[in-house]
């Protein structure tokens, strides 16, 4: 009796009646070749399953329990505020975006206050930053989509994930571009190889309708922040172009 | 939390797999995870009590992946080609040949055409059964069973033969 790859593979996968698999075993056992065809297909399963052992493994990051947690929370309609570089303290307060983030990132399963806290900030960036750096000086990183889009996305209407908004040159020298993705919009500047978050903030939500026009989907409390930070106007098309050409630096 | 939240950060680390499979980076796999996880909440007045929520979180996933991350990543890949095997050759998590086998197990199924790597990720490395996985990907029982056959021929081929021993 012979049976086909798509028999063997159902007996492997546990899909076949009693009556087949007896039949298959039966067989089996005095034919050398089927059996290894068996052996052959056990062995794949196992060695698939086996491969992402260490994915499995490893521990729930802030990132996604946040993401998990945080929609558990009353959203909030204030900015989140980020330190930017680490070495700014008091001084900037009054005029830069800069609020204290939770400084400790304790496991959800311990679920106190603290990590609930931690996790309602998180809900309302949902989508716009890369996974939580720990520790009080961290800086913010943008998601790689978002990072994307800074990095070459020209300001304006756009069909993809990402929309940016509009590009500027702080007083500190660095180029700072406004964004918006999904239910975040935030203002990132750029540090060296990389964005740095600066601030964020929910974007217009499908109810506000009437305030997208085509000026700007981006929260007042952004284009706030772009007002304490911006040295001069923003980028015209050209300016942004050459600043994007020359790597933003 | 409640008990949706919690069976939903169960189903993490199984979510997080199926994102390498389906994503193959690093980066994607957790960007694609994260869209799952929003989704999923997002719609949890969808989800019927008393049915699999697993099944359902996986359709999420694929669908996820076939809307907005595969897209992105294909343009991304232009300019930026990936690094083979880095997704799961993370060092000190296992012994050097449980990390080269992994590699191997990765470049395997992202070289499949990608209604066998479903179908594969679905049934062999996550372990659905055929009525599920045919009706989480939309697809007759009949094609699925082909397209698993296809696919565990080329993996058997390519891992059984290349020395990638379990």
């Amino acid at each position: 009796m012979t049976f086909d790859d798509e028999t063997l593979g159902a007996y492997v996968d546990g899909e076949l009646d009693q009556t087949a698999i007896a039949e298959i075993e039966a067989a089996a056992a005095t034919d050398a070749v089927l059996a290894a065809r068996i052996d052959r297909a056990r062995r794949l399963k196992a060695l698939l399953g086996g491969a992402f052992s260490s994915v499995m493994a490893e521990p729930a990051s802030e990132r996604f329990t946040c993401v998990v947690a945080g929609k558990a929370a009353p959203a909030s309609a204030e900015i989140i505020r980020f330190q930017g570089k680490p070495p700014v303290k008091d001084k900037a307060k009054s005029k830069a975006p800069a609020i204290a983030r939770p400084a400790s990132s304790p496991g959800w399963s311990g679920a106190g206050l603290g990590a609930m806290a931690a996790c309602l900030a998180a809900g309302v960036i949902i989508g716009v930053i890369a996974p939580w750096k720990t520790g009080e000086e961290a800086a913010l990183s943008p998601s790689r989509a978002v990072t994307v889009a800074l990095d070459r996305q020209a300001s304006g209407p756009n069909a993809g994930p990402v929309r940016i908004g509009l590009s500027f040159k702080a007083r500190d020298g660095a180029y700072c571009r406004t964004f918006s993705a999904g239910a975040t919009a935030g203002l990132a500047c750029r540090e060296g190889q990389a964005w740095t978050v600066r601030a964020a903030a929910p974007a217009a939500t499908s109810a506000d309708t009437v305030y997208r026009t085509a000026a700007s989907d981006t929260p007042q409390a952004v284009l706030d922040a772009v007002d304490a930070m911006i040295q001069g106007a923003p980028l015209d098309a050209q300016a942004e172009a050459n600043a994007r050409a020359a790597g933003w630096k | 939390m409640d008990a949706f939240q919690t069976d939903l950060l169960d189903l993490l680390p199984r979510l997080r797999r199926m994102a390498r499979v389906l994503a193959w980076e690093p980066a994607d796999a957790d960007d694609l995870t994260q869209l799952t996880l929003e989704r999923a909440l997002v719609r949890r007045d969808q989800w019927r009590e008393g049915t699999r929520l697993d099944s359902w979180v996986f359709r999420m996933m694929k669908n996820a992946w076939i809307d907005e991350v595969r897209s992105r990543q294909r343009k991304a890949r232009v300019l930026a080609p990936p690094a083979l095997g880095e997704a799961v050759a993370d060092p000190g998590s296992a012994t050097l040949d449980t990390r080269l086998g992994a590699m191997a197990v990765e470049r395997a199924l992202a070289a499949l055409p990608e209604d066998q790597r479903l179908a594969v990720a679905m049934v062999l490395i996550e372990g659905l059964s055929y009525q599920e996985a045919s009706e989480l990907l939309d697809i007759p029982m009949g094609t699925l069973t082909s397209r698993l056959a296809r696919g565990r021929a080329a993996l058997q081929t390519t891992l059984l033969n290349e020395g990638a021993q379990p």
